[in-house]
């Protein structure tokens, strides 16, 4: 069964909420995740962030609740990757 | 020491530490007047020092908490409001809206706390003559020797916040701790 394998979400986060506290969040949902964070764009309060989030299997809903709780908001998803694991 | 993830995500942390000097001295200072006042009056019984200092204390307490609950609480609305316009979100029901609810009631605790504790650390002889371990005639010696030497952990602390010359600020702290009980001695003869 296909498989999401990387997503790269475009997050908007206050600037007090850090990249590293809000990478760990999500880095935590599952063991094989692995989190990449760059800016965008750095506002007074907001900061506009890429976040790249590859895994073995992404829920991207449990991603968003997570991002949500943190204080975040997707604004998009920019780019995925699915894969199939061949048996 | 583990600080409360609350505390450092609102920033609360530097206000935290702030209250927590800015209290400590009024608890020292507080306790220094009142055991000099009742020196220099002619008390010497160390039961009327434990009760005027443990009502200073619990009067500090009482006046700590809930006015540095209301300050913080008020803030941290604000900071939140602020981040919800900001983010065109109810931030209520995510971590940094729980964070703001928490850090206010953990800085209150120190506001209100730290005075108490200054003061009831240097208390420790007198609960000590009174149990028979110190010589009832040097309490209020003891005491002076504790309030100083709290004054300069205070000193200390602030030499290892600012990471400079850390004896300078010990200096600095006793120093104040000096001019206070000279002018309390002083207004203490006075009256």
């Amino acid at each position: 069964m296909a498989k999401l394998k990387f997503v790269k979400l475009d997050v908007l986060k206050p600037n007090n909420l850090t990249k590293i506290d809000l990478a760990k969040a999500v880095a935590e949902v599952d063991d094989s995740f692995s989190v990449k964070i760059e800016v965008v764009e750095k506002d007074r309060e907001t900061e506009t962030i890429r976040m790249m989030i590859d895994g073995n299997e992404i829920d991207i809903d449990e991603i968003s609740k997570v991002i949500e709780k943190a204080g975040a908001t997707i604004h998009s998803i920019d780019a995925i990757t699915v894969g199939s694991e061949k048996k | 020491m583990n600080i409360p993830k609350s505390l450092r995500t609102t920033g609360a942390v530097k206000i935290a530490r702030r209250y927590f000097v800015v209290n400590s001295f009024d608890g020292i200072l507080t306790s220094l007047g009142i055991i000099i006042g009742l020196k220099v009056g002619g008390i010497s019984d160390q039961g009327v020092v434990i009760a005027a200092v443990l009502g200073a204390a619990v009067a500090l307490a009482v006046s700590g908490f809930p006015s540095g609950y209301l300050v913080e609480d008020a803030e941290h609305r604000r900071q939140i409001h602020k981040l919800e316009k900001a983010m065109l979100k109810d931030l209520s029901k995510t971590k940094m809206g729980s964070d703001a609810r928490e850090a206010p009631f953990l800085v209150a605790l120190v506001n209100g706390l730290s005075p108490s504790l200054a003061a009831i650390i240097i208390l420790i002889p007198a609960f000590l003559a009174e149990g028979g371990f110190l010589n009832r005639a040097l309490v209020f010696e003891y005491m002076m020797i504790v309030a100083f030497t709290l004054l300069a952990f205070l000193g200390a602390f602030l030499g290892t916040i600012a990471k400079e010359n850390i004896p300078k600020y010990i200096f600095k702290t006793l120093l104040i701790g000096v001019v206070a009980a000279t002018l309390s001695s002083a207004v203490s003869l006075m009256g």
